[in-house]
C-alpha cells in the first residue's frame, strides 16, 4: 500500500497496552522534504506513535512505511537509518559532550571528520562551541537538549523524528533550533517530524500537521488548511486549540489525505 | 554500515562506562584495599595463634643391641614426645597435647600417632608413625606439624649414631592418615580434596564481587539515563548491546577479582615479614591457598578455566536479569539470585567438599565446581558430563533468553 510520495506513511494502526488502547487507528502521511509537526494534547498518543513509526513499539495491528520500510515486520531495517530524538534528553553523563555526539554518530556509520566538521558548525550557530569540552552532565537541562538534537540531526539521513525538540530551551536558543531544523529541509533536502506543544516552534516550521487527540488522528493537512477550518480569526494557535477540542474522527479527517499538498 | 562494525562504537563505549576513575575505585581499588586491610591485620595475629598438635605413642620399647655387644633398653615413643615437648617449649605458638588413643591423635586436626613396634623395628624401615594433618605445607600449622615430625625423625637418627647399628641407615617412614568419620563422599583423592576448599572459596568470593557489580555494568544505568532507548534504536543487531556488556563485564570482573587476590596476597607477604619467623610461610587464603605445584600444572589450567567459567556465568545471568525486568528492580533481582546461589554454594561445599546432596546438585555452580574438580582427578564421569551439559545448556539458554528480552519492548518500561 505504501505510496512513493510519502516517506512515512502508517495504515491504521492500533497500540494497545492490555486492554487500554493508547493509538487507535492511526494513518499519517509525511510527504518528502516537509516539516510535519504531530500535535495533540498531552497523552493523545504522539510518543507512542513516534515509537512505532521507529521501531521501538511494534504496532498491536496495522502497517507502517518508513522510507519503504515495512517497518512492523522488518524493524531492525530502519535502525541507524533514522535520527531520533526521544523526550529524554539523554547522554552518558561522564563523557564529555564531544564524545557523547562522536560516540553516536560512528555507531550509525558518520565519518569522523564529517561528524566534526557538522558539529562545529551547529554549535558554533548555536554559541555552544565552549562547551564540547564539559562532561555532558554538567550541561543544563537546555543544553543537554540541544546536544542531543545536534547528534540526532548529524546521525540522520533523509529522515530526522523529533520529539518535542524544543522544551527546556530558552526563547534565543530555541529559534536558533528552528533555524537549523529549516535550513536542513530548505538546504539538504530532509524530511523532519516533530511534535511540539510550543506553537511558536510549529507556526514558524510546520508545513503539515497531524493532530492526534485520545489516540485518533482528527486532522491531518497543512498548515493553511487546519487554519481555515478551525480559526475564524485565521490564527494558528486558535486553530490549534479548536482542533484539539473539537476535531473527531472522520468529520475532519481527511479521506484523499494530502493528494495536493505537494511542496505546501 | 553493516551490523558487525556498529559492535566496535559500542564496545569502545562500554569500556568508556566501566573504565573511569570512579568505577574503578569500587571494582579496584577497594576489593584491593578491603583485602589488604581484612587480611592483613587478622594475619598479624593468626602469626602469633597457637598450634596444637596431639600425640599418642604405644610403643612398647625394645632392647636394641649395638655393634659393641652393648643392650640397650629404648623406647623411641616416650623419647620422642619429651624431645617434642622440649622443642615446643623453646617455640612460641605450639602446644604438645597427649592424648591416649591412636583415634584420639589421628581424629585431630593434627595428630601423630607412634605405633607399638616403633622401637624394635625403626632401625631396619619396618616401622612407620601415622599422622593426620589438615594444615596445608605453606600456612602457619602446617609449617609447625612438620617441624613437630622432624623432631622424630632427629631422634631415631641420633640414636642410630649413638648406637653405631650395623643396619643400613634406616627410612623414616611415614603413613598419612584420613579419618573414615566425616571422610567426604565425592569419591575424589585426597590430593583433589586438598584444591577442593580453597577452589570453592575463590569462587564464592569472585560470585560475590560480581554479584555487586550489577549496577556498574547492566543496562540500569542505561535506562536511567535515557541512552538506552537511543542505543535501541540505532543498533541494527541488538545482541550486539548484550555481547558487549558481557565481554566488558568480564573484563571488569577479572579487574576486580585480580586486585582481591593481590591484596590479600600482599598482605599475607606483609603479615608474614612483620611476624618474621624465618621457618614459618605465611598462610594465605583463597587462590594464594592452593599448592603452588598445582596451580602450575593442568589442575592450575583447569581451576583458572573453571573459575573462568563461573564468571561468565555469573555475569551473563545479571545481564538477563537486568534485560528481562524493569529499571529498578532488575539489578535486584540479578545480584539477588547470583549472590544467593553463591552464598548457597559454598555453605554447601564448605563442610564437605565432596558433597552430592540434591541442595547441591541443583546449584549451576556445582555443576561447574564438581565437573572441574573431577577433570583435576581424572574421574571425569557421566554426571559430570551431564553438569557440563547443563551448565552449556543454561549459558545458552540466559544468551538466547537475554536476546529475546532486549528485543521487547517491555524492555523500555515498566
Amino acid at each position: 500500500m505504501k505510496d512513493d510520495k510519502y516517506i512515512i506513511e502508517t495504515k491504521d494502526i492500533w497500540k494497545k497496552f492490555g486492554e487500554i488502547s493508547i493509538v487507535k487507528g492511526v494513518s499519517l502521511h509525511v510527504p518528502h522534504g516537509s516539516i510535519y509537526a504531530l500535535l495533540g494534547p498531552n497523552g493523545a498518543g504522539k510518543t507512542t506513535t513516534i515509537r512505532m513509526l521507529t521501531g521501538i513499539l511494534k504496532p498491536t495491528s496495522g502497517e507502517v512505511f518508513v522510507q519503504g520500510i515495512d517497518v512492523v515486520n522488518e524493524p531492525e531495517k530502519i535502525r541507524a537509518e533514522v535520527g531520533i530524538l526521544s523526550q529524554l534528553s539523554a547522554g552518558y553523563k561522564d563523557f564529555k559532550t564531544r564524545d557523547n555526539i562522536l560516540l553516536f554518530t560512528s555507531i550509525v556509520g558518520v565519518p569522523e571528520e564529517e561528524a566534526i566538521e557538522k558539529m562545529t558548525d551547529m554549535l558554533t550557530k548555536l554559541d555552544m562551541l565552549d562547551k564540547l569540552d564539559l562532561k555532558f552532565g554538567k550541561l543544563s537541562g537546555g543544553e543537554k537538549r540541544v546536544i542531543s538534537l545536534v547528534r540526532t540531526i548529524i546521525s540522520s539521513k533523509k529522515l530526522i523524528i523529533l520529539d518535542e525538540p524544543t522544551t527546556g530551551l530558552d526563547i534565543a536558543r530555541a529559534k536558533k533550533v528552528r533555524d537549523i531544523i529549516f535550513e536542513l529541509v530548505k538546504n539538504e533536502g530532509k524530511t523532519v517530524l516533530m511534535s511540539s506543544h510550543i506553537t511558536s516552534d510549529l507556526e514558524a516550521l510546520a508545513t503539515h500537521t497531524g493532530i492526534l487527540k485520545d489516540g485518533e488522528l482528527v486532522f491531518e493537512g497543512t498548515k493553511d488548511e487546519i487554519i481555515v477550518k478551525y480559526s475564524p480569526n485565521n490564527d494558528f494557535e486558535e486553530a490549534i486549540i479548536n482542533a484539539f477540542e473539537n476535531g473527531t474522527l472522520g468529520e475532519n479527517r481527511l479521506t484523499k489525505p494530502l493528494e495536493n499538498l505537494e511542496g505546501a | 554500515m553493516k551490523k558487525g562494525e556498529q559492535f566496535i562504537p559500542i564496545f569502545k563505549k562500554d569500556l568508556k562506562l566501566v573504565f573511569n576513575w570512579k568505577t574503578l575505585m569500587v571494582i579496584v581499588f577497594i576489593p584491593f584495599i578491603m583485602m589488604f586491610l581484612i587480611i592483613g591485620v587478622p594475619m598479624l595475629f593468626i602469626g602469633t595463634a597457637n598450634t596444637t598438635v596431639y600425640i599418642c605413642s604405644d610403643d612398647l620399647g625394645a632392647d636394641v643391641t649395638n655393634y659393641d655387644n652393648i643392650t640397650f633398653s629404648l623406647n623411641l615413643g616416650n623419647e620422642a614426645i619429651a624431645y617434642i615437648q622440649l622443642y615446643a617449649n623453646n617455640v612460641s605458638n605450639l602446644d604438645i597435647e597427649i592424648v591416649d588413643t591412636r583415634l584420639d591423635a589421628l581424629n585431630a586436626s593434627d595428630g601423630i600417632y607412634i605405633p607399638a613396634n616403633y622401637t624394635s623395628e625403626v632401625f631396619d624401615g619396618s616401622t612407620a608413625i601415622e599422622y593426620h594433618s589438615t594444615a596445608g605445607p605453606n600456612s602457619f600449622q602446617g609449617v609447625y606439624f612438620n617441624e613437630v615430625k622432624l623432631r622424630i625423625q632427629e631422634l631415631v637418627l641420633g640414636w642410630f649414631l649413638t648406637l653405631n647399628l650395623d643396619v643400613e641407615f634406616p627410612d623414616y617412614n611415614e603413613v598419612a592418615y584420613f579419618p573414615p568419620v566425616g571422610e567426604p563422599t565425592g569419591g575424589w583423592s585426597q590430593s583433589t580434596l586438598l584444591l577442593a576448599s580453597p577452589f570453592a572459596y575463590a569462587l564464592f568470593i569472585m560470585v560475590a564481587l560480581i554479584g555487586n557489580m550489577g549496577r556498574t555494568i547492566g543496562f540500569s544505568r542505561e535506562k536511567e539515563d535515557g541512552t538506552f532507548e537511543t542505543m535501541l534504536t540505532i543498533t541494527k543487531d541488538r545482541s550486539l548491546l548484550v555481547l558487549s556488556k558481557l565481554l566488558v563485564g568480564v573484563i571488569a570482573s577479572s579487574l576486580s577479582i585480580l586486585a582481591y587476590f593481590v591484596g590479600s596476597a600482599l598482605a599475607g607477604f606483609m603479615a608474614q615479614s612483620i611476624s618474621g619467623g624465618s621457618d614459618v610461610s605465611a598462610g594465605l587464603e583463597g587462590i594464594l591457598a592452593f599448592p603452588m605445584s598445582d596451580l602450575l600444572s593442568y589442575k592450575g589450567v583447569l581451576l583458572l578455566i573453571g573459575l573462568g567459567s563461573s564468571l561468565v556465568l555469573a555475569m551473563l545471568a545479571l545481564m538477563t536479569f537486568d534485560t528481562m525486568f524493569s529499571k529498578t528492580v532488575s539489578e535486584r533481582i540479578g545480584t539477588s539470585v547470583v549472590m544467593g546461589l553463591g552464598m548457597l554454594f559454598y555453605f554447601t561445599v564448605a563442610f564437605d567438599p565432596g558433597t552430592t546432596a540434591i541442595y547441591a546438585r541443583i546449584n549451576p555452580f556445582y555443576w561447574v565446581y564438581h565437573s572441574f574438580l573431577s577433570m583435576i582427578d581424572l574421574s571425569f564421569g557421566w554426571l559430570d558430563a551431564m553438569y557440563l551439559v547443563l551448565f552449556v545448556g543454561l549459558l545458552v539458554l540466559m544468551l538466547f533468553l537475554a536476546r529475546r528480552a532486549i528485543e521487547r519492548e517491555k524492555v523500555l518500561f515498566t
